[in-house]
């Protein structure tokens, strides 16, 4: 399933559920340096002097922002915002190695197709980034495979929403993922304290991964892992002699009876989903298992109300 | 091996559905892009090998059960002599139905599999093809169209009589006789022999009336003895001569007894396969073997001997019996008794025989009237066979033993003549001491002394049994040969030279025939220095009446001091019938025998006098010289104790009375004047007496009288028992010890024993049918079916259907074990999910239970 260009990132952010997630709010768990406007105080103040953009006024904003004059000449509450205004800089690190192309016979139906991994991934970015935005914060977006692929700086303005959006959108899938690599660099990259939302399948060896997540947690990112994997993947669930086809290596493949080899892959993806999330438990990385059989929203939504009740 | 719906193999080709099965689902393998590679490929690497195996395990057991279903439905058969066996051919096929399932699995790629296909489809093939041929090879072996003759050989053998599950194998073979004749065509003839020690033909030549061979079958009785196989099919070849159906066949049914296939003689083999071939068609020789018994309980009587061959009423003699277990098991015979004309005389005790042991109980007896007496010997015990707890045997006791003393010395000296002591030791009562006992002996033997110039006063030396040269210088050319005749006839001639020998005369003795009279040849007297004198060397007693004196523990035979004796020349080639008795110290002779004619002649090197030796004067010398005239007595006798025989002969000589005599006296000549002009020139034929059998009934033997022997054949004897030959005044006159005296006839009695041999069960083994298969078209059949179906032209043999039957079910349950098993390897349905939700769907499920629950029991109350 391909997104159209030209329809732009709005494609994305379906209207059902960006109604359904604007109802949401994102909270960052434990201690941020940056806090969506309204909701939290934040440590430090907005002392930004380049005007960026007006903003609809929500309840809860600082006062000291509104715009007063705007609000003389239409009666309309906006906030004055200035670049760096915010202090929350997520970056989103999408995987777009080839193993997330997998679709599956279970995935959840987005206008009446199944999505693939990758698809769900992209889907997931976008109401992310869509949600940081509104909430005024700086959203950065890193799409790999084997290498950096894209690299877009977090901000928090319209604009940038909508380059983000746009990205996500183009973005395809390439060869096999080398994770652990992958993250060591992007940890350099990203200097300043942060959410770093992971969203891969995370194939690749659990260790290394582990050490790299380690690395963001070093430089005190609150990193949320969502772990995109598809039903298929997660039961195994065929019966017949199948030709397994690698999607990160094209000409690699495997002829065999899937029976024969049920309870060892199952025992291996089990082995290494436990490993993953043990050692995310130990780092206090927000492990989220994402199976793309549950609507991203619903999926989404569970998650955020889990951040929320871990807030309250 | 063959088929019996051979078609059924097109079966075969059901192989491939498991095989396409496979390829099927592999061919249809639906191609699916994975992502999670690193988890599969982790897993293939542990279990791939595993897989294959388990998959290979499972290809085998499927292809195999295919086949063997398919191979137990064609109804595999096994003929008794298969060209190529079941054994190769079964495997053969089952192995390319492995070998298909192994290139399904496992062939790397499609040629090689295409490759591995088509060489086990080849292999199979093949093995289909050579089972259609060898049904090709059995039918035309096997196909009689022909009406046939058909020669039952019954063995009627010893061990037949012995029983089998409470029947004897003799009345088993009956039954499966009559079966096989029902079984035959109206056509066909059989002839029915039976066959053990004799071999008795039951019809003369085949028949077809089946009433007659019900008839025959009723009256059969086994004859006893070994099983003569190689008379039996000469019997039988000649029996199917007489038919006159084109085919011809022998049928054998016998227990598995060894005994009687003469394994060591191929000669006689070659000779029936060569009566066999004289037939039109080469029989075709088909043999049945009932089971042996596998218990076996018997005794026997193996030997029954006498010590002394001439018995005679001076003294008693030892009845030797031993008794031998044959069996399989420890016996106890409840004893032996002895019994002379019927008249017990007492039994012993046995005691325990161990299998394969024997016993020697030792009876003694003395006659008192001469003549012939039946002697029976009887085991007193129950066991499997009974024809050997007894045995009877003549005892021919001589009423007096004659010797003719002949002295050449020429002295009137008593003592200075040799004959003086021979008389005084053959006629004088002596003390002989056995081991424990003194015995009297008293004499039995008359002697007559004559000196060497009276021969002429004796008309023929047929009144004596043994006549003594001694120190005659030579004879007369009439009395030459008329001791050569008596000799030739069965008599005895002791020489003992001394010094008035003349040796170039004797050397020149010589029988019509040219053989040499003595057994060697006087060379020179010697006379020995006083310190150079001779002993015999009782490590050198051959002669059996040497031998005998050694056994009394008190003899001082070898004490004799020899100082002068004859050195005997021997031939370096001996004649076979010269032995040298016993030698003195540095080898030379002192006894030389050999057998001349019916008769014996013996020569001493020493003289009988007490100046060539102390011998004479020894205690030892009386036993000596008694056993010397015994032994030289003996060849008189008739050999009456007889094996049952398919034409028993009696052979002697007439006496020399007789017409026949070479040189008739004119006054008896002109006295029996019509039988001798009758008999002189050609044999008398077509005069028959009568013999008495064992059972009562009476027989007429054939009397071939020749110009100086006389033959009696009785023809065939099987019973076993004593026979009575009723003889004339002339014959009773020579033999007297041979003879029973009933009223006023002679009788001759001879008794018939079977041999012991037969007492022991020697399995037959495939080896000592060798010689059978080697020459003749033999074949062995395991059953009654098969002994049928060879008769009836149709192929011998057993199906293996069952077998197959049972390996197919073996088969399904391995492989229902084995993939119960392999599911259980690769837990099929007990497989534990991969739990992948969040902490909040886990919640929220654990919320929507509990509310669940909670409605459910606030319904409930």
């Amino acid at each position: 399933m391909t997104l159209e260009g030209n329809q732009g990132g709005q494609r994305l952010l379906r209207p059902d559920s960006l109604g359904n997630l604007s109802r949401l709010e994102f909270i960052a768990r434990g201690v941020v340096e940056g806090f969506i406007t309204g909701r939290h105080q934040s440590p430090y103040k907005g002392t930004s002097i380049e005007f960026a953009e007006h903003r609809q006024y929500v309840s809860g904003d600082d006062l000291r922002n509104l715009d007063w004059r705007v609000f003389g000449k239409s009666d309309r509450y906006y906030i004055k915002q200035y670049k760096e205004e915010t202090n929350l800089r997520s970056t989103i690190l999408l995987d777009a190695s080839g193993s997330m192309n997998y679709v599956g016979e279970r995935a959840a139906k987005i206008d009446g197709q199944m999505v693939s991994k990758f698809e769900y991934s992209k889907y997931l970015a976008a109401a992310l980034s869509y949600l940081l935005v509104n909430q005024q914060d700086a959203v950065g977006l890193v799409s790999f495979d084997t290498e950096i692929r894209d690299y877009i700086p977090a901000r928090s303005n319209a604009r940038h929403l909508r380059v983000l959006l746009n990205t996500i959108d183009e973005l395809q899938t390439g060869a096999e993922t080398e994770l652990a690599g992958i993250f060591d660099d992007i940890a350099e990259r990203v200097h300043r304290r942060g959410l770093v939302v992971v969203i891969s399948d995370l194939f690749g060896d659990p260790t290394s991964l582990i050490k790299s997540l380690y690395h963001f947690r070093y430089r005190r990112h609150e990193v949320v892992l969502m772990h995109v994997m598809a039903d298929e993947e997660l039961t195994f669930p065929f019966d017949k002699w199948s030709d397994f086809r690698d999607l990160e290596n094209p000409g690699s493949h495997e002829e065999l009876d899937p029976v024969t080899l049920r309870a060892e892959y199952l025992d291996r993806v089990r082995g290494f989903i436990s490993q993953i999330e043990v050692a995310c438990g130990q780092m206090e990385i927000d492990y989220v298992p994402m199976n793309t059989r549950v609507p991203f929203e619903v999926a989404l939504s569970g998650f955020l109300a889990s951040r929320r009740n871990g807030q309250k | 091996m063959t088929y019996v719906n051979p078609a059924i193999l097109f079966g075969l080709i059901a192989v491939s559905i498991p095989v396409l099965i496979h390829l099927f689902n592999r061919r249809k393998a639906r191609v699916v892009d994975w992502g999670a590679m690193q988890f599969l490929k982790g897993s293939l690497v542990n279990r791939k090998r595993r897989v294959l195996i388990e998959e290979l395990i499972l290809m085998i057991l499927r292809c195999l059960l295919v086949t063997t279903v398919v191979l137990a439905i064609s109804r595999p058969f096994s003929p008794i002599s298969s060209g190529i066996s079941w054994f190769v051919l079964l495997p053969v096929i089952l192995i390319s139905a492995v070998l298909m399932a192994v290139a399904t699995i496992i062939a790397r790629n499609r040629a090689w599999r295409w490759i591995s296909v088509f060489t086990a489809v080849l292999i199979a093939g093949g093995a289909v093809y050579l089972s259609q041929n060898e049904q090709w090879a059995q039918a035309t072996r096997w196909k009689s169209t022909a009406d046939q003759d058909v020669a039952i050989v019954i063995d009627g053998s010893g061990s037949m009589s012995i029983e089998v599950d409470g029947q004897s194998n003799f009345a088993n073979a009956i039954t499966e006789a009559q079966k096989l004749i029902a079984a035959l065509g109206p056509d066909d003839h059989v002839s029915i022999i039976v066959a053990g020690g004799i071999v008795k033909p039951a019809t003369i030549e085949p028949i077809n009336v089946r009433s007659d061979l019900d008839e025959i079958f009723s009256n059969l009785k086994p004859v006893g003895g070994e099983f003569s196989v190689i008379e039996a099919l000469s019997v039988a070849a000649s029996s199917l001569d007489a038919g006159t159906q084109p085919a011809k066949k022998i049928v054998i049914i016998s227990d598995g007894q060894g005994l009687g296939w003469e394994r060591d003689n191929p000669t006689r083999w070659e000779f029936v396969a060569d009566t066999l071939n004289y037939l039109p068609t080469q029989p075709k020789v088909v043999a049945r073997f009932l089971p042996l018994p596998s218990t076996f309980q018997n005794a026997c009587i193996s030997e029954v001997k006498f010590n002394r061959t001439v018995i005679g009423i001076d003294r008693e003699v030892a009845i030797d019996v031993r008794v031998e277990n044959t069996g399989y098991e420890a016996i106890e015979p409840s004893g032996i008794q002895l019994l002379v004309d019927g008249q017990p005389l007492g039994s012993k005790e046995i005691g325990v025989i161990e299998p394969g042991e024997s016993r020697l109980i030792s009876f003694q007896h003395q006659f008192n009237v001469s003549g012939a007496h039946a002697v029976d010997v009887k085991l007193l015990i129950e066991d499997d066979l009974a024809d050997d707890n007894s045995q009877t045997n003549i005892a021919q006791v001589l009423p007096s033993l004659n010797v003719l003393l002949v002295d050449g010395s020429g002295s009137t000296e008593p003592l200075e003549m040799p004959s003086t002591f021979a008389d005084i030791a053959l006629t004088r009562s002596f003390a002989e001491s056995d081991d424990d006992t003194e015995l009297v002996i008293e004499p039995l033997i008359s002697t007559q002394i004559i000196a060497a110039t009276e021969l002429d006063d004796i008309a023929d030396f047929s009144a004596f049994q043994v006549v003594m040269l001694m120190d005659v210088p030579r004879l007369g050319a009439s009395h030459a040969e008329k001791l050569t005749n008596f000799i030739t006839r069965g008599g005895g001639l002791l020489f003992v030279p001394g010094l008035h020998c003349e040796p170039e005369f004797y050397q020149q003795w010589k029988t019509r025939d040219g053989h040499p009279v003595l057994p060697g040849k006087l060379v020179t007297p010697v006379l020995a220095k006083p310190n150079e004198t001779k002993q015999p060397v009782e490590e050198s007693f051959k002669h059996p009446a040497l031998l005998k004196l050694l056994k009394k523990s008190k003899s001082n035979i070898s004490k004799a001091v020899i100082s002068a004796y004859w050195e005997i020349g021997l031939d370096a080639a001996l004649e076979p019938s010269v032995i040298v008795g016993a030698t003195m110290d540095g080898g030379e002779p002192l006894l030389v025998e050999k057998s001349l004619g019916m008769g014996r002649v013996i020569l001493s090197a020493i003289s009988f006098e007490t100046s060539g030796s102390d011998l004479p004067a020894l205690t030892a010398f009386p036993p000596f010289l008694h056993e010397l005239t015994y032994s030289l007595a003996a060849p008189k006798l008739l050999s009456l104790d007889r094996a049952p025989d398919s034409i028993l002969t009696f052979d002697f000589p007439n006496p020399p009375n007789q017409p026949s005599s070479a040189e008739p006296s004119s006054a008896k000549s002109t006295a029996t004047e019509s039988t001798a002009t009758e008999s002189t020139n050609e044999p008398e034929v077509g005069k028959t007496i009568a013999v008495r059998f064992p059972d009562g009934s009476t027989q007429l033997a054939k009397v071939d009288l020749n110009s100086d022997r006389t033959k009696i054949s009785v023809g065939q004897v099987f019973q076993t028992g004593i026979y009575q030959v009723e003889v004339d005044d002339a014959l009773a006159e020579q033999f007297p010890q041979s003879i029973i005296k009933s009223g006023d006839k002679f009788l001759l009695p001879f008794a018939v024993s079977q041999t012991s041999t037969e007492s022991e069960l020697i399995p037959l083994t495939v080896d000592q049918q060798g010689f059978a298969e080697k020459y003749l078209d033999y074949q062995t059949v395991e059953n009654m079916e098969q002994l049928v179906a060879v008769i009836m032209g149709n192929i011998p043999g057993h199906e293996l259907w069952k077998y197959l039957a049972i390996a197919a079910v073996l088969i399904i349950l391995a492989e229902s074990f084995v993939s119960r098993w392999i599911a259980q390897q690769r837990k099929l349905g007990t497989v534990q999910e991969v739990e992948f939700v969040s902490e909040g769907e886990r919640l929220s499920t654990f919320q929507t239970r509990a509310n669940e629950l909670l409605k459910t029991t606030r319904s409930k109350s």
